[in-house]
Formats: structure tokens, sequence, C-alpha cells
């Protein structure tokens, strides 16, 4: 692929760009050196969290999109439909007038892989350490990026995202609802059902993919599960209440029934008790006026349950 | 593997032999709605089965699920045909009298209904919730297995799509549609047999047949109860549209919230395909047509039909103004004729008995038979279908059997969110399109939701524009800060804090509502504001003037007191209040206190029957010296 000179290259490139590099973008591009072929952003993270396991999906993708972006890795070709990338050898005009120096050979390990850190340890730059006064700029509008998207990566953790495996094995069930689908773009909202049906809740990592793979934004397919109210984007609990407030159930009492299932739960509607058992709701009307006011866990119906019958159902579950 | 018909005789043959097969047995069906599932019609079903077997009665009995019956207050229902005997509220301890009795040929007397002189009526058609009824559309439903394509087949089901595409050319089906004078069931009420011509003839392909079945009027059930129960009557009307508009494609639109429904319509399509009734060279004719079935998400507003065509599309469904209208760019901007159920529903009994026997039926200027979901405050909740023109006072009182627990009427609301309410000067008003909408009201999809004088209309109103800001698109002003603005206006007055210019404001932002608002939730969201201000304005003066709830509903304008002399101190109350607000010693009364209560209600329930203790005040807290303004009519404005 690349001689040892286009590496340093390119490495000198990265600093001189004032591009910064963090930890997680370090891997990034070392897993891309070291693996002589093109990789597909599935492979890159699986190879990426295995030597740094605080790396999910969603950063894997930040990162590809930072990187093409900054030209420093660029798409090659497709792998039954999943865009390859590698680290870009080929460049255009550079912001510097003169070329950088090669990096002295003796920076080469004995196993002929070459680290980033390892530049960056050794002064390799010509020009020093520091930069001009540009590169500090760029330097701190990337930080408060990437403290940004740190940040974000530590929410989606405590909200209990899923573990490797299961995030590799999603796809393939992903997958399949968007083939059932026929791939269209237009059936979003359908398949968008189905992957709730199979998990409860739409992970941002599902969605993410989802989004890649039909050519979709993020904030479009945002603006789909913000509107609709059937969707959730936070985990759920393992039961759903839902009670009816519609107005046969309203005239016959259902503010009444779901005070009494907010005093025992402890929580509003909407919100999830604090050991993920149940999560509590209300619609619209649930069809079965009869019944009013009516409550349904998971698929069972109960009539105006008092506060002791209350308990006595929710202990069942 | 199912053989495809290919005829008109065929699919007659084909009922005979239907027909004949049941002939020599006797059928037990069970009501399967998703309303008697509530009621664990499933559990019954699995147990007369058991006990069918049990008796060795297979060869003589047959089980068969069916869709809704419409009799909701007393499932689950079962009736035996071919005698048509209906027993109500039917639980699994019934099951073995039911199978012994069946076997011998005998009636299950203590099932069946009672009327107020303990005389049993026996047949389902008898019953006063039935007889008062005209069942077109939902007159299937109690005979038939919504799952099975071969039942339909039996009561006759397709001959009319095979005769339209046999004898009848496309233009001819639109004829007799608009001289039926069949009026869209969904609320707009406007004539489908002109809205067919406009998209057969509109340019543009290709085009496309919907069926609108995103109710989501709260307290409404009608569509569901078709879908589910009949499935294939309202594919066969859709066939038969989009023949006559020139349509190759078609969508069911349905709530994901019902998914039973979603489950019987996918199953019908599936069926229906096998038999060669979808897809290509429908019936032998050269006509192709396939559907396809979309999920709603969970909005309200998708219901509009331009939003749920941005919903098929994958987009965010959200209303577009109209002009211009689906008929001529709708889907993918192209000429769609978008439906409601019951409006499909209706197509194939148009068919089969012609136009003329469809305008039997009805008022003049509104044919045939609506379905109403009677909800609310009655005696017996459930659908009810009748010829246009029935009164009110008909359907709540002969029908629906009155207020229950013996209180007065106050009003009903009709029409869902849109609607308005309905006073008691006003029950005689006959029912159609154009005499609720003169009354201020609409008739709207069906829902009718019955309140008495423990209903307060203030609460009630403040309810449902809750209900309409929740669900609004948000994309115009009118509409999303009118709603707003309304829903503080009555917060205030709920707490007491209303102000004497309330009243104009709301029905100035009521005004601006109806006239800018770019779709009809935000036109017709004042109804309810408008009509209950005109009928009920004494209700929201004592709220304002008096801080005084009469229907004592509003939480801060009531107190829960314990009457000392009824009160024997057991102390059930205490253990049941969430708060601890109530005190007292052992044996002695009790007494709550005011600040702490969160008027749940919850001592009252627990208060024993032989004490009923505890009683709701109203206007003894919060009364305050005001100037006193004459109200109009004269109620009693002390503290009750």
């Amino acid at each position: 692929m690349e001689n040892n000179t286009n590496i340093q290259t390119y490495l000198q490139r990265i600093k001189k760009r004032g591009f910064r590099l963090t930890k997680t973008r370090t891997i990034v591009l070392d897993t891309l050196l070291e693996n002589q072929k093109e990789l597909t952003a599935g492979e890159l993270f699986f190879l990426s969290h295995k030597k740094y396991s605080k790396i999910g999906m969603a950063t894997i993708y930040r990162n590809i999109k930072l990187l093409e972006e900054e030209s420093l890795i660029k798409r090659a070709g497709f792998d039954e439909g999943k865009a390859k990338y590698r680290i870009r050898t080929g460049w255009g005009p550079t912001r510097k007038k003169s070329d950088p120096e090669p990096v002295k050979s003796k920076l080469v390990k004995s196993s002929g892989q070459i680290k980033t850190t390892d530049i960056l340890m050794g002064n390799t730059n010509p020009r020093g350490t520091g930069g001009s006064y540009r590169d500090v700029e760029r330097i701190n509008i990337i930080q408060g990026q990437l403290n940004g998207w740190l940040n974000d990566l530590n929410e989606i953790k405590e909200k209990k995202e899923l573990e490797l495996e299961d995030v590799i094995k999603d796809f393939g069930t992903v997958d399949k609802i968007i083939n059932n689908h026929d791939n269209q773009k237009s059936n979003l909202i359908q398949m968008l059902l189905d992957v709730q049906n199979e998990y409860r809740w739409l992970p941002k990592h599902i969605l993410l993919y989802i989004g890649s793979k039909l050519d979709i934004s993020l904030t479009d397919i945002y603006g789909i599960t913000t509107f609709y109210k059937y969707f959730n984007l936070e985990p759920i609990g393992k039961h759903s209440i839902i009670v009816c407030m519609g107005t046969a159930c309203h005239v016959r009492g259902a503010m009444n029934l779901l005070q009494r299932i907010v005093n025992i739960l402890g929580v509003k509607p909407g919100d999830t008790t604090g050991d993920y058992k149940f999560t509590l709701d209300t619609v619209n009307c649930l069809g079965c006026c009869a019944l009013g006011p009516v409550m349904m866990i998971d698929n069972k119906y109960f009539s105006n349950p008092s506060t002791g019958k209350l308990k006595k159902i929710l202990n069942r579950f | 593997m199912p053989i495809k018909i290919n005829s008109l005789n065929d699919l007659k043959q084909k009922a005979n032999k239907f027909e004949k097969q049941l002939e020599s047995s006797t059928v037990i069906s069970i009501c399967s709605g998703t309303g008697c599932k509530a009621y664990s019609s499933d559990d019954v079903y699995s147990g007369l089965q058991r006990e069918i077997k049990k008796n060795k009665a297979e060869g003589k009995i047959i089980l068969k699920r069916t869709g809704c019956h419409g009799y909701c207050e007393r499932g689950p229902i079962v009736v035996i045909y071919p005698q048509g005997t209906c027993y109500l509220g039917v639980t699994e301890k019934d099951i073995p009298e039911i199978v012994g009795k069946t076997i011998k040929g005998e009636v299950a007397e203590s099932l069946v209904y009672k009327d107020e002189d303990g005389k049993p009526i026996f047949k389902e058609s008898d019953i006063p919730f039935y007889k008062f009824q005209k069942r077109v559309v939902l007159s299937n439903n109690s005979k038939i297995d919504p799952k099975s394509i071969d039942d339909y087949i039996r009561i006759g089901g397709y001959q009319s799509l095979a005769r339209v595409l046999e004898k009848m050319e496309p233009e001819d089906v639109i004829k007799t549609v608009k001289d039926a004078n069949l009026r869209g069931r969904g609320g707009g009420g406007f004539p489908a047999g002109t809205k067919w011509e406009i998209t057969r003839k509109a340019p543009g392909e290709p085009k496309y047949t919907i069926v609108n079945s995103d109710e989501g009027d709260p307290g409404a059930y009608m569509d569901r109860s078709i879908l589910e129960g009949n499935p294939h009557s309202v594919l066969e009307g859709l066939i038969i549209g989009a023949y006559a508009v020139g349509s190759g494609k078609g969508f069911v639109f349905v709530r994901h919230e019902y998914p039973q429904t979603v489950e019987n319509i996918r199953m019908a399509i599936k069926r229906a395909r096998e038999y060669g009734l979808l897809g290509k060279n429908i019936l032998d004719s050269g006509f192709d047509f396939d559907v396809e079935v979309h999920e709603g998400a969970g909005a309200f507003v998708s219901g509009e039909e331009t939003a749920l065509l941005r919903s098929i599309e994958g987009k965010v469904g959200e209303p577009t103004p109209k002009p211009p209208y689906p008929a001529t760019e709708g889907l993918y901007s192209k000429p769609t004729l978008i439906n409601n159920v019951e409006t499909w529903a209706n197509v194939p009994f148009i068919i089969k008995n012609g136009a003329e026997w469809f305008r039997t039926l009805g008022t003049k200027k509104s044919s045939g038979t609506k379905i109403f979901s009677l909800v609310g405050k009655v005696n017996n909740t459930g659908l009810v279908e009748v010829p246009m023109g029935v009164t009110l006072r008909d359907i709540i009182f002969k029908i629906g059997g009155g207020i229950k627990n013996g209180k007065k009427f106050k009003a009903v609301q009709t029409g869902g969110p849109s609607g308005g309410v309905i006073p008691g000067e006003l029950l005689d008003l006959p029912i159609d399109f154009d005499e609720l909408t003169k009354a201020g009201t609409m008739m709207g999809s069906g829902g009718m939701v019955v309140m008495d004088e423990s209903d307060c209309m203030v609460n009630v109103t403040h309810y449902f524009l809750k209900f309409l800001a929740d669900e609004s698109c948000g994309k115009c002003v009118p509409c999303r800060e009118g709603l707003r603005q309304m829903i503080y206006i009555y917060e205030r007055i709920m707490e007491g804090k209303g102000r004497e210019e309330d009243l104009k404001l709301l029905s100035d932002i009521s005004m601006l509502m109806k006239e800018a608002s770019l779709c009809a939730l935000g036109t017709t969201a004042p109804n309810i504001v408008v009509t209950t201000l005109k009928y009920f304005r004494e209700e929201y003066e004592a709220h304002i003037y008096y801080n005084i709830c009469p229907a004592k509903v509003c939480r801060p304008l009531i107190s829960y007191v314990i009457d000392k002399n009824k009160c024997a101190g057991c102390g059930s109350c205490v253990k049941a209040c969430p708060v601890d607000a109530i005190t007292g010693e052992n044996k002695k009364p009790h007494s709550i206190d005011d600040k702490s209560c969160i008027k749940c209600g919850s001592c009252m329930e627990a208060c024993p029957e032989k004490y009923s203790a505890i009683e709701k005040k109203t206007g003894i807290a919060v009364v305050e010296e005001k100037e006193k303004k004459e109200i109009r009519s004269g109620m009693n404005i002390k503290s009750q």
C-alpha cells in the first residue's frame, strides 16, 4: 500500500494542519494504517474497539466523517453496499507552501509498523512545537467539538447501550428489516416501527446505521421519531403500563386511576421506574370504552382497579 | 393450495358450498373484537373448545370467532346459530352450561338478556339495544370469522365486485355511487361519487386509492370494528373504487395502536391475493390492483388526509394546504382517492342493492346509515348503527338505555375533539351531516360521548383543548398559539382565578382560529369552546365569579369533607389517603386537612357504604366577596 515516506508525509500533514490527534482518532488511524486493505465502518469499529473499549459505533461514524472532511481518509469502493475507507495518499494543494521534510528513518520500529504517537513524541515538526495563530484557533474549535462529542458518548453509555457483540448482531437484524421494506426511503416509518417492536426502543447506533444505509440524514430521522408519539428514543422498562385517557374513560374517572398508579409507582407518565421494570404512559384511546377507565399492562387489560388491586397486579409482574 | 376464483358464478357456487357445510351443524359464535378480548373472550373461546371436545361434539357443533357485535357493555357475547340465541356477559364458568344446553337444543336461560320486568329475550335482534338499530355495515360482523375469507364468501362476499368487473363500466360505478348520495363517513361528509369522478378525470398516472383507518378520535372505535370484524368488506369496496377511478395501487393506513385490526387486514389481503381477488387480472377481468398496509405511529393529526399522504411518503405527518386536493394532487403528487373505512364498507351494499335502496335509508340530503360509538355515562355502551335522521334522544335513551346510575342527562359531545356539545333542549335534533353543523357541532366520524350532571363543562373543554394542543403539528400560528393561550385561560378559570374578560377573549380567539388555521384540526378546535360557552355559560360564570364548580370536578374549587354525624371513625379513609391528610382518633369522627388534600377521591371510595360519611363540596374553601353579577339562568349559587 503506502511506502514509508508517504506515511511520514501523511502524519506530518496531520500535525501541520493543526489537527488535534486524540486517543480515539489515533487508534482509528492506527487501525487503518496497520491493515493493508480497506475497511468498512463496522470492521473499523470491531478492530478499534479491541484496542480501546471506550470506542462506540457512534464515535467511529463521527470520526470517519471528520477524517473524510479533513481529507485524511477516503472512501474506496463498496462491500455489499457498505462503504470502505482507507488512508488517503494522494494530496491536493496544501495550505503551507513548503513541503514537509521527510522524517528520519530511525523512527521505524523493528516490526515495520509506525505508530503515530511515536512521531508526535519525537520532535519531527521542522517548524518546531506550537504553530501559527490559525493553528491554535483551529485546535480550539476542534477541541470544543470533541468535548461535545465526548459528552454525547458518555450520555449514550449512561443510557445502557448494548455490548459489542449485540451491536454487531443488531446490524444483521436491521438489515433484514430494511430488506423487508424493499430498501425504500418512503418506508422509513414502517422500518422504525419494526425496530421498535424488536428492541422496545430506538437505539442511536441503529438510527445512524439506517440513515447511512438509506442515505437519510440523522436530522430527518429525528424529525420523524420526535413527531410520532409511538417512538421511544430512550430505553424503557420491561413492562409498559398504559392508561387510557380517552374521552369516555376521562368521564369515568381516568384521572383518578392515573393518580392511584402514580402514587404506587412513584413515576410520572412518560417516565420509567428506577429498576427499569415499568414504564408508565398514557394514550388517547384504547378502543374499549365500555371498560372505562382502562389500564393496559403489556397486552392485558384491567378495568378500573382499586389501589389494593393495583398493588396485587403489579406484584404479579 | 387455494384455487383462483375467476367469475361471479365461481363465487356463487362457493357460497352455496360453504352454506351447505354449515347446514347440519349448530354454530356457537363468540365475539373476538378488541373490546371483548379485554373481557377475556379468548379464554372463553379456549374453554369452549375444550368443553366441546370433552363432550365429543365436534361433528355437531362448529365453534367460530366473530368480529365485534357492538354491544360492548355486555361482552363477551356468544350467539348460537341458526336460532340466533344470544348470551351476554359470558365467563368461563358458564361454558359447561352453554355447551350442554346447545347439544340438547335447549337454551341457557340465566345468560339471556332480561328486560325491566325480568322477561327473557332470546334473539339478539330482539334485544332493545339492537331492535332500534338498522344494521347494514355492521350486520355481518356477528356472522363471520374475520380471519376467514371463505366465511365472507359464504354470505355473498365479493359478488358485488364480480358484478362490477363483469357487467359495469367505471363510469357506471361512479354514477351509481353518485346517485346513492354516499357522503364521506370520516367527518367531512363530502359526496363520495363526486370525489371519485374528480379523481378519475384528473390527469396523471399512476392513481392511488387509500383507506383512511387512522381513527384518532378518542372514544370512537367504529372504524376499528369494521376493519377488524369484516376486513373483506372494506377491501371489496376499495377494489370497486379503484376500478372506478382507474387506480392500480392502494394503501390501507391503519393505526399501530390497533394490533388485532392490523393482523386481520394483513391476513385478509393475503387470502384475497391467493384467490385472485387482488393482484394481477382480478377475477379474470384484466384489471390489476394490489394493496399495501401502512401503520400509523401515534399522531392524531396524521388522520387528516394530506397529513396521511405525507406519512405514507415517509415524511413527517403534517397537513399541507388545500387546494390542491388529493383527488388532483395527492400521494407523490398523483391523483389520489382517499376515503374513510366506513365509506368503503358501504360500497358493496350499494352495488348489491342499488342506489335507490340506499336513498330509502336516511334523510334527503344524507342517505344511508351511520355508525356511532355511544360511550360515556350511558347504560348500554357500544356501537350503534342507525339510519341518518334518527334523533339523539332515541339513540341515547332508547338504544343507550338512558343515563347510568339514574343520574340526569347534561350534554352529549359529538364528533370527537372537533365537535361540540349538545344540551338537553336540543335532544330532538335529527342526526345527519347538516343538522348538527347548524347547531354548532358536527357529526364528525361518529363519536358520541354522553355526560351527566357530574361532568364539568369547563373541565371537559379543557381536556379536549389539551388533547388538541398535544396533537397539533405546530405549523400554523392560529392553531399552535391559539390553543395554548386558551388552555392558559382555562387553567386559570379552573383554579378560581378567572377574570371577567376571559369569556370575551375565548370567543375572540375562537373566531380567529376558525378563520385562519391551516387545516381542520385548527378550524374545528374552537367548536367545543363556542358550544359550551353558548349552552353552559352559567357554569363558566360560576367558576369565574363565585369560584364554584357546580359539577364538583375542578380540584382547586372542591373540598372533601367528612360529615361528623355520619363518621364512625373506622379509619378506612386514613389507610386509603396517599398523602396522609386525614387525622382522627379511633372510633371518633375524623377530619381532612384541606391544605394537604390532593382531591384524589380515594377516601370517598374507601368509606364503607353504610356510613357514606365523605362528600364533595364546592365553594366552601375559596369563596371570596366579589361584586355579584347577574347570572343568566337562576342557579342556586350558595355553597352546595
